[in-house]
């Protein structure tokens, strides 16, 4: 009996869009042994019609905005930026990386992530080799491909001479399970997914990343610049 | 847990076992204190669905899985070769001493490449299709064409540049450039240009001719390479330096929309060593290159010249 259950309730996570909600609880067998019957084989689905599916959902989402795209993040590493008389660069030098897709929930991600931001890059390695998260050891693979990135294709000259100035965890997309609980009750299940950002610049961190952003002068500019940029559409 | 207990374990059962208060420190602080029921709780769980996005198509391809088809038939133009036939070597003491010099004499002696003495019946072949190919004055077109590949560099238009550069040239001038910009300027000639050498030579067929010129170039030029923040990488904006080459010109004689391109240059080994980059940085590891592969590689010019056999016997 529970091995025809967990086949049903296999068959059930499949098709759950089939089913109607209202389940009854005591005809529960009878009604699968007639979806069972009717299916069909030429449905079947590979593995690259599935991830076609999704890939077509995750699109139809970052059309939307719900999700950010994972495409633009990294354009930010083909600008080029003019040289100039003086020799200095318009812009501290940066580096852009990401990973998305990750199979790990972002409200854990960003733990990791928050406790990075303004840390010079061998201090946040260090940190996170001993992170008790499984999302930090992912985090520091991610560091590491950027410090090489950086290294060989924008210039940069030592290894670390680099600081962390954003770092966050997004939302990505979550698939959808079905358990089981006590008696005849089902519940869902999501497994989620999220991406990664980084944003690493050269130099040496600023002694008060994050007590500069607490105090009343840097809030009043803050507030000032917001009111500046505001800007009418459409305008003469 | 404890109950997979295999015969290599056994002997260090001991150590395995670990008291309740050192499991709960190990383990994160979410997970009950005694989990008796974790194998039955897993059996509640349908097996989700979830996409590899780590894996590569390789692996895939290995379970029975095809690839993705995006194959769009397109028309294949070949217009240049990947190499340079019978390649000129340079004599020594060139840049340095005259002729009369003792340095010269030493070691300087044009050493022989294999089809110099077949250089007019390859002229003859490239006044087939060029009938006003004269030597002196290709030089100084071929200089021209230098100094107009390398001002539209910094451009950053590959489609302008294949007007005067060859594929195999444009994959070697462009790759390194594209985030970068470049400061080039052409001051003056020091010596005029002189043609050194002359090979023509059949692909596959009989009809496909490719010529290739080398160039012997001196002049003086300006360099600054820029990188992607706008710092200085390499050379200068206001010093001039002397440059010494030898430029091979290419092409595709039975193309009737063919013309003269820059395809490559020749270094020789007793060249002077380049200016050091301005920035420090770490030695890369060594290219590792695939001795199979590269035995595979054959290359469809034939190294001989014997098409020009072919001519006399078509004048007698």
């Amino acid at each position: 009996m529970f091995n025809n259950l967990i086949k049903s309730l296999n068959f059930l996570s499949h098709n759950i869009y089939h089913i109607n909600r209202s389940i009854p609880t005591g005809l529960f067998h009878t009604n699968l042994a007639s979806f069972v019957n009717k299916q069909d084989k030429s449905l079947e689905e590979d593995d690259f019609d599935l991830q076609r599916k999704e890939s077509a959902k995750i699109k139809n989402l970052e059309r939307l905005g719900s999700i950010k795209s994972h495409i633009s993040w990294p354009q930010y590493n083909r600008i080029i930026y003019p040289p100039t008389e003086d020799g200095k660069p318009i812009r501290n030098p940066f580096v852009h990386h990401m990973r998305h897709f990750v199979k790990y929930p972002a409200k854990k991600m960003w733990y990791p992530a928050l406790m990075i931001r303004g840390m010079s890059i061998d201090e946040a390695i260090k940190q996170l080799s001993f992170h008790r998260l499984k999302g930090a050891h992912i985090i520091k693979e991610v560091l590491l491909e950027a410090q090489d990135l950086a290294l060989k294709q924008h210039n940069f000259e030592f290894k670390s001479n680099m600081w962390i100035s954003y770092s966050t965890a997004v939302d990505s997309f979550r698939v959808k399970g079905v358990r089981k609980h006590r008696a005849m009750r089902l519940g869902m299940v999501e497994y989620k997914y999220c991406t990664y950002y980084v944003r690493l610049e050269e130099g040496v961190p600023p002694p008060n990343y994050h007590l500069e952003a607490e105090t009343y002068e840097a809030r009043a500019k803050e507030y000032i610049e917001k009111l500046r940029k505001r800007s009418i559409y459409l305008s003469i | 847990m404890l109950s997979i207990i295999s015969k290599r374990s056994i002997f260090l059962h001991q150590k395995l076992v670990k008291s309740l208060f050192e499991q709960t420190v190990t383990r994160t602080l979410a997970t009950h204190w005694d989990p008796k029921f974790r194998r039955l709780r897993k059996n509640k769980f349908t097996e989700p669905t979830l996409l590899d996005f780590d894996s590569n198509t390789k692996e895939k391809v290995k379970r029975g899985i095809e690839p993705p088809t995006s194959f769009i038939y397109k028309p294949i133009n070949i217009t240049s070769s990947k190499e340079i036939f019978d390649p000129y070597i340079p004599p020594e003491g060139d840049g340095k001493a005259s002729l009369f010099s003792k340095e010269f004499a030493k070691g300087a002696v044009e050493k022989i490449t294999k089809s110099t003495s077949k250089k007019f019946k390859h002229l003859r072949l490239i006044k087939k299709s060029d009938s006003n190919f004269d030597e002196n004055l290709f030089a100084e077109t071929a200089q021209q064409i230098y100094i107009d590949a390398h001002s539209i560099l910094s451009k950053r238009d590959p489609e302008e540049m294949l007007n005067f550069v060859t594929e195999n040239a444009l994959m070697k001038m462009y790759h390194n450039m594209k985030f970068k910009t470049i400061r080039w300027k052409w001051i003056e000639s020091l010596e005029e240009p002189v043609v050194k050498h002359l090979v023509t030579r059949e692909m596959m067929v009989k009809t496909d001719l490719y010529a290739q010129v080398t160039v012997r170039i001196h002049s003086k030029q300006i360099l600054a390479v820029y990188d992607r923040f706008g710092r200085l990488a390499f050379g200068s904006d206001t010093l001039p330096k002397d440059v010494l080459e030898y430029v091979v010109f290419e092409k595709h004689l039975s193309d009737p929309y063919g013309s003269w391109r820059l395809h490559d240059k020749i270094i020789p080994s007793w060249s002077p060593a380049k200016t050091p980059v301005i920035r420090s940085f770490a030695l890369p590891e060594p290219y590792k290159t695939d001795d199979e592969l590269e035995k595979r590689i054959v290359s469809k010019f034939k190294g001989d010249d014997s098409h020009l056999e072919k001519i006399q016997e078509e004048k007698s």
